[in-house]
C-alpha cells in the first residue's frame, strides 16, 4: 500500500518535478528520438513520474524555440503522422551543464547534511 | 490530417475539442495553430491506440482527460509565441497582446510592467498635446513653481511654456522609445529565472 505524503511534500515534489522536466526531456531524447506520446511513456517508465500528459508540449515548444531540440513530421503507413523530436548539439551541451549543476547541488546538500 | 471516427458521438467530442483548442490559440499564425492542432491530435490518436479494448468514445474521452487542461497546455505556448513575436516588432497591438498573455508571471515583473504603463500614459499625453498644438498654439508643456502641465494654463498661472513646437518631434522620439522599451521590458519580465 502506497503511503500518502503530506500536502506540503506533495506540492514541493510537484515543483521539483516541474523544474526538472526540461532536463528529463533532454535526457530521454538523447537516448532515443521520440514523438510526444512516446516521450511521455518513456519518462513515466524510466522515472516513475506521473505527468499530466499535455504538460510536455509547452516545454517541447520552448526547447525547440531555444534550439535545444528539433522536430520533424513523419508520415505513417496506417496511422496519422507523428512529430518526432531529437536533441540538437546545443541541447546536448546544455544537458551536460544541467547535469554538472545538479551534481554541484548534490555536493552542497551532502555537505549541509553532515 | 485529423482522426477518423466511426462513432458520431466521438466525432462531436473531437470537434468540440478542436474548437476549444482553436479558441485558445487565437492570436497565433495559422501555420502555428495547425501545427499544435496536428500534434495534439496525433497525441490523442496514439493514446487511444494504446488504450485497452474499450468503446471508441470511452477511449477518446479518456485520452482527452489524460492530456490535462487545455489552458495549461496552450497558455504557456501562446505566451512564449507572443514574446518571440513582440521581440521582433514595434507593433503596439502585438506588444499589448504579449503583455496580456504574460500577465501574472510575478510581482516584480508586474511592477516593471506597471512602470511601463505609466510611461506609456505620459507618452500618449505628449503625443495628444503635440497633435493638438497644430490647431491650438497655446497647448504645450508648462513648468512653473508647483506647476507641471501638459495642456493649457490660464494666463494668471505663473508657468512658462518650455518646449514650444519642439514638443512635436519630442513626442515622436518618446513614442519610438516607448515601443522599444516595451519590447525590451517584455523580454526581461518574461525571462525565466
Amino acid at each position: 500500500m502506497k503511503i500518502q505524503e503530506p500536502d506540503f511534500i506533495l506540492k514541493w515534489q510537484s515543483q521539483v518535478k516541474k523544474g526538472l522536466l526540461e532536463y528529463i526531456i533532454l535526457l530521454v531524447l538523447d537516448i532515443k528520438t521520440c514523438y510526444g506520446y512516446e516521450l511521455i511513456q518513456e519518462i513515466e517508465t524510466r522515472t516513475h513520474l506521473e505527468l499530466a500528459e499535455g504538460t510536455i508540449y509547452p516545454l517541447l515548444n520552448r526547447l525547440k524555440a531555444e534550439n535545444l531540440v528539433k522536430s520533424k513530421w513523419v508520415e505513417m503507413d496506417r496511422s496519422i503522422p507523428r512529430k518526432y523530436y531529437e536533441v540538437t548539439l546545443k541541447g546536448k551541451e546544455y544537458k551536460k551543464k544541467m547535469k554538472n549543476y545538479l551534481a554541484d547541488l548534490q555536493t552542497s546538500f551532502n555537505k549541509l547534511e553532515k | 490530417m485529423s482522426i477518423q471516427f466511426k462513432n458520431e458521438d466521438s466525432k462531436k467530442v473531437y470537434e468540440q475539442f478542436l474548437t476549444s483548442l482553436e479558441t485558445r490559440l487565437k492570436g497565433l499564425k495559422k501555420s502555428d495553430r495547425i501545427e499544435i492542432q496536428k500534434e495534439l491530435s496525433s497525441h490523442i490518436y496514439e493514446s487511444m491506440n494504446s488504450s485497452e479494448d474499450k468503446p471508441e468514445l470511452e477511449k477518446l474521452l479518456g485520452s482527452i482527460e489524460k492530456l490535462g487542461s487545455l489552458d495549461d497546455i496552450t497558455q504557456p505556448i501562446v505566451a512564449d509565441y507572443m514574446i518571440r513575436y513582440a521581440g521582433s516588432t514595434l507593433n503596439p497591438t502585438v506588444l499589448l497582446n504579449a503583455f496580456a498573455a504574460n500577465k501574472g508571471r510575478s510581482v516584480q515583473r508586474f511592477v516593471i510592467g506597471g512602470l511601463l504603463i505609466v510611461f506609456s500614459i505620459l507618452t500618449l499625453t505628449f503625443v495628444m498635446v503635440s497633435l493638438l498644438k497644430l490647431f491650438r498654439p497655446d497647448m504645450g508643456l508648462y513648468i512653473g513653481r508647483n506647476v507641471f502641465v501638459l495642456g493649457t494654463v490660464d494666463r494668471q498661472t505663473q508657468a512658462k511654456e518650455i518646449l514650444g513646437y519642439w514638443i512635436i518631434p519630442i513626442a515622436g522620439v518618446l513614442t519610438v522609445l516607448l515601443l522599444w522599451m516595451a519590447s525590451r521590458t517584455l523580454k526581461f519580465i518574461t525571462r525565466e529565472k
